[in-house]
């Protein structure tokens, strides 16, 4: 028999290290209808409802660990999911109303905010202990994590400002100000730029992280969350009282193009995949799809009742 | 639905700078109008006479404070309300505003009418969309009368009411 030669072998892993049916997959969260909606993102098509707890708003979905998890506001707990099979594999009570969640870059870690008691608590997403908390004011909403996980930054909507938080000492390390009523917070790739939707102020606060400068855009009415490009080039708001959504070119730091989609939209995410940005909508009960190479809205996908995704809502998984 | 207003807390419930929770309630409620729809979109946008059709409100005051309209509602069985135009668009006929303080059991109030014409011709749809938040402020256990129900209870009422009587008048207006 012929050995393998060493090309071939090389070739053989490759082929078995890429995941031949993964699949990119949108978790929409219906804080009306309590269920969670799985949108296949290469054909728009709501491939199941689960049923969480009472009143889902916050996700965070992680492909590594085909898990994703969702913050029940009204049921004071949170639901995992197993992607795999679109099962609730477990729901862990929370002493307060969970909203915003994140996971560390590597899926360890689940950050949750508890909006009414001003603190952020930490669980170990393999069992889901509760590891650590830590305070922050005033009723922190918005989270996400630096891509060298050192940083946690939190949108204080009641304080105006965002808090740094050490992830290895669990304590904040400075407070940034930023406008009126802080809701949603989005980082680039690369970690150099944070930006962080004023709700009360129709902007969006732009720092930069190694100099921490800051800008600050127009956007559009009550504008709620926002998502980065994979270049960091454009930054994208959803506008709650505009039902638009504003593209931000963030070398000119401003609004270059608005985009009508469903009402009150809400969460949104950029899908690396498709290339197209994903906006729930809370009013509509729906979810728009906008290309983004054309910033045209090229779809709408009906979802549960007031939809809203907050959080990191897309993820890769195999079936 | 006059009885129901009478039983609300007549104080002013302020708003606290907007500070809400995290669970906003949704009211959508629509009524057919056999009124043509530049007629009803007159009664609906004319922000300072909201007593010609909303059988609970006694009296609207405007108020201009620079850029910025103000009505202040005074209803039948006491009570008054706050409230702030956020525009009124003649092309689409929508009306948006908020509620700055006042009689209800609800916090960080928006709403939109909107104004379209049909189904039949002749015809005109009002639909009147709110959202808002329950009064409660902190974690469970909520105090009864400041929780999602009273809230959605109160701007029901409010809606059905509204809506049965601007059909009414709309209709019998020559």
């Amino acid at each position: 028999m012929q050995p393998f030669t060493p090309l071939f072998a090389s070739i053989l892993s490759i082929s078995i290290a890429i995941p031949c049916w993964a699949n990119s997959y949108a978790y929409i969260t219906n804080q009306g209808s309590n269920d969670v909606s799985v949108i296949d993102l290469q054909n728009n098509r709501v491939v199941t409802n689960v049923p969480v707890g009472k009143s889902p708003v916050g996700v965070a979905a992680s492909s590594k660990l085909s898990r994703v998890f969702i913050s029940n506001v009204d049921g004071q707990s949170i639901s995992v999911i197993d992607a795999k099979t679109n099962k609730v594999i477990s729901e862990t009570p929370i002493n307060g109303s969970p909203v915003g969640l994140v996971l560390s870059p590597d899926s360890s870690r689940l950050y949750v905010t508890d909006w009414f008691e001003d603190r952020i608590l930490e669980f170990d997403t393999g069992n889901m202990a509760l590891l650590r908390q830590v305070k922050v004011e005033k009723a922190p909403a918005g989270m996400v994590v630096s891509p060298d996980k050192e940083r946690l930054y939190v949108a204080n909507r009641d304080s105006n400002d965002v808090a740094m938080i050490d992830t290895k000492t669990f304590h904040i390390k400075s407070r940034i100000r930023v406008g009126k009523h802080p809701f949603g917070i989005a980082i680039d790739e690369a970690g150099d730029w944070l930006y962080v939707v004023n709700v009360q102020e129709n902007s969006l606060t732009a720092i930069n992280l190694k100099d921490n400068k800051t800008f600050n855009v127009t956007v559009g009415e009550h504008p709620y969350c926002a998502a980065v490009s994979p270049d960091g080039k454009s930054v994208y708001v959803s506008n709650t009282q505009g039902d638009t959504v504003s593209v931000i070119d963030t070398q000119q730091m401003k609004v270059v193009r608005t985009i009508a989609v469903g009402g009150f939209p809400e969460g949104l995410n950029y899908d690396k995949s498709t290339h197209k940005v994903y906006v729930a909508n809370w009013f509509d009960n729906s979810v728009s799809v906008i290309d983004a190479l054309t910033h045209q809205l090229v779809a709408t996908i009906p979802t549960g009742t007031q939809s809203r995704a907050f959080g990191q809502f897309i993820a890769e998984v195999a079936r | 639905m006059k009885r129901f207003i009478a039983s609300l807390a007549l104080a002013l419930l302020p708003f606290a700078a907007a500070a809400h929770g995290p669970s906003p309630q949704k009211v959508e409620k629509s009524v057919t109008i056999k009124a043509e729809p530049a007629k009803v979109w007159a009664l609906v946008k004319d922000f300072g006479n909201m007593q010609k059709w909303h059988p609970a409100v006694a009296s609207t005051k405007l108020e201009k404070k620079g850029e910025d309209t103000f009505r202040t509602l005074t209803l039948k069985d006491g009570g008054t309300i706050h409230e702030k135009l956020r525009s009124a668009d003649d092309q689409s006929m929508q009306l948006k505003y908020e509620i700055i303080e006042g009689a209800l059991p609800v916090a960080d109030y928006y709403s939109v009418m909107t104004v379209k014409p049909g189904p039949a011709a002749g015809e005109t749809t009002v639909t009147w969309m709110g959202r808002f938040y329950r009064v409660y402020k902190l974690n469970p256990p909520i105090p009864a009368g400041q929780d999602d129900e009273s809230a959605l209870k109160a701007v029901n009422s409010i809606y059905d009411a509204g809506l049965a009587n601007l059909k009414k008048f709309a209709e019998g207006q020559k």
